[in-house]
């Protein structure tokens, strides 16, 4: 036994009872600002983000670092909770938009944060300030998606695809040979159906729902 | 039981041949589905990314429908997506307070207004799997598939994320790191299921048309990882992967090449195809990627 306890060392490792001495803390001495936390977790799906104790087992069994370099979400996490704006947006607004919403990582988290969510929470938190200039594809996807259900109460494939395409201004795309020699095979074949089935009684759910997102 | 059944959009779109061959197969082993009339879509990715409140609203209205139009004990669907949208509109109304208000209101308005969160939701592989079984399957083979090479491929929400599925939980979903339902289910019509370490990948089929680029070398990495297994085709349970995998695939060929061509079915088309079933009431000859030639060539169609 050690008789000064202000130094106690074993193996080399110092175990003064001073915890933070053999672990360093993972929260960097800095103004931290909780301002960007604010607001994604009151964002659709963003509220688990408090959660995240940074283990990274949501990196570590991506789907996306295989295919798009430096795709981390517990970067991404991390930087909102610290308040680093500047490098979400200098560093990270092309990447985080590209989850592809695999859920290996909301599977495995140990600590219950819906991940993906709260990855398609941080990009529409970007979305929302408007650092990509120019409406994304994903905005405009789920715009055209969000209209068709609330009007029709189903979607219509070709319907959606031709209004995502007249979205983004890439109608002339969808008229290239190939996707008319598709299409025409699966009209043909009675896969693409020109009158698809009506809801009865969806005018009164589309007026409720229209009232909800008011 | 009396089984309330969900096709959801797709299946009632470019996905029909998923549609009518589960019907088929549910018929031939006895399990009644009533179709849910006057479905709406489950809202999707899309409508979970906008607005939380709808992205529950949406597939509790199928639920309450199910439970006060139909009187059904369970609801089957035979879409991952689906399966994941109405069990997480589930969750949200047992665990929380302010969802399952908002939604109960909302159905008392639109709707019947008896649901409270509580219907069985079940996923057709599962339910298969389940209540009928390989032992089943294997006695009710007329035609068994004996030299065809299958890649069983899963897809994502089938088994993700356990907080929604409560894999591990419930004895009767499949394992969530390595599925195999279906790996069992075709063994039983005498094909070969290939090794094939891709089988709970993801095919990129989110973003299909947001960002095609990468999703089609996901769905590239993963038809072809199958082809490399020596799978002559590849099977699988959702209607958005077929449409990622299948449709698309003359796409994602052009942008890698020959290693990312093979033919893509529905599980319930080659258990139907065992049974003695035509390939025509089957509709094998709807997918793009061709999966007539390799059958034919195996004396299977």
């Amino acid at each position: 036994m050690a008789e000064n306890t202000d130094k106690m060392v074993i193996d080399g490792v110092e175990l003064t009872g001073i915890w933070k001495e053999f672990l360093p803390s993972r929260i960097l001495y800095e103004d931290v600002t909780t301002e960007f936390l604010d607001e994604v977790k009151k964002l659709p799906g963003g509220s688990t983000i408090v959660r995240c104790y940074q283990c990274g087992t949501c990196s570590g069994g991506c789907t996306l670092p295989d295919f798009v370099d430096k795709f981390n979400p517990r970067r991404f996490i991390d930087l909102v909770r610290r308040g680093h704006y500047d490098i979400l947006v200098n560093e990270n607004k092309d990447l985080v938009w590209k989850c592809v919403s695999c859920q290996r990582c909301t599977h495995r988290c140990p600590k219950g944060v819906n991940t993906q969510e709260v990855v398609r929470a941080i990009a529409k938190f970007l979305e929302d300030k408007k650092v990509f200039g120019k409406l994304t594809n994903d905005e405009a996807f789920d715009e055209v998606f969000m209209e068709e259900v609330i009007e029709d109460g189903r979607i219509d494939e070709v319907k959606i695809v031709k209004d995502f395409y007249s979205k983004t201004g890439r109608l002339k795309d969808m008229m290239s040979a190939d996707q008319i020699s598709l299409g025409f095979k699966m009209l043909t074949s009675g896969r693409i159906k020109l009158f698809g089935g009506k809801i009865k009684d969806w005018k009164k759910v589309s007026k409720r729902l229209k009232e909800e997102i008011q | 039981m009396k089984i309330g059944y969900f096709p959801g959009c797709s299946l009632k779109g470019m996905a029909r041949a998923y549609d009518e061959s589960t019907k088929i197969v549910a018929e031939e082993f006895g399990i009644d589905l009533m179709e849910i009339e006057d479905f709406n879509c489950c809202g999707a990715l899309e409508v979970k990314g906008s607005n939380e409140k709808l992205s529950y609203m949406l597939p509790a209205r199928v639920m309450d429908s199910a439970k006060g139009r139909f009187h059904v004990d369970a609801v089957v669907t035979p879409c991952n997506g689906c399966y994941h949208s109405l069990l997480r509109a589930n969750s949200a109304m047992n665990e929380n307070n302010e969802a399952r208000r908002d939604v109960i209101s909302f159905l008392k308005d639109v709707g019947y207004g008896t649901y409270e969160g509580d219907m069985d939701v079940r996923h057709f592989l599962e339910l298969f799997y389940n209540e009928i079984g390989p032992e089943k399957v294997k006695s009710a083979v007329r035609k068994p598939l004996k030299g065809l090479k299958v890649a069983s491929y899963y897809g994502c929400l089938y088994e993700r994320p356990k907080t929604i599925t409560k894999t591990g939980y419930k004895s009767k979903r499949d394992d969530s790191e390595n599925p195999y339902f279906q790996d069992e289910l075709l063994k039983a019509t005498g094909a070969e299921v290939v090794e094939f370490h891709s089988s709970a990948s993801c095919c990129g089929g989110a973003h299909a048309l947001q960002d095609e680029s990468l999703a089609a070398t996901l769905s590239a990495a993963v038809l072809s990882s199958a082809k490399e297994a020596g799978a002559d085709i590849l099977v699988l349970p959702c209607p958005l992967c077929g449409a990622a995998l299948d449709i698309k695939q003359p796409e994602i060929i052009k942008a890698h090449g020959e290693k990312a061509k093979l033919p893509v079915v529905y599980f319930t088309q080659l258990i139907g195809l065992s049974m003695g079933k035509s390939p025509k009431e089957l509709k094998l000859s709807d997918p793009i990627s061709n999966p007539m030639d390799v059958l034919k060539a195996k004396g299977l169609a």
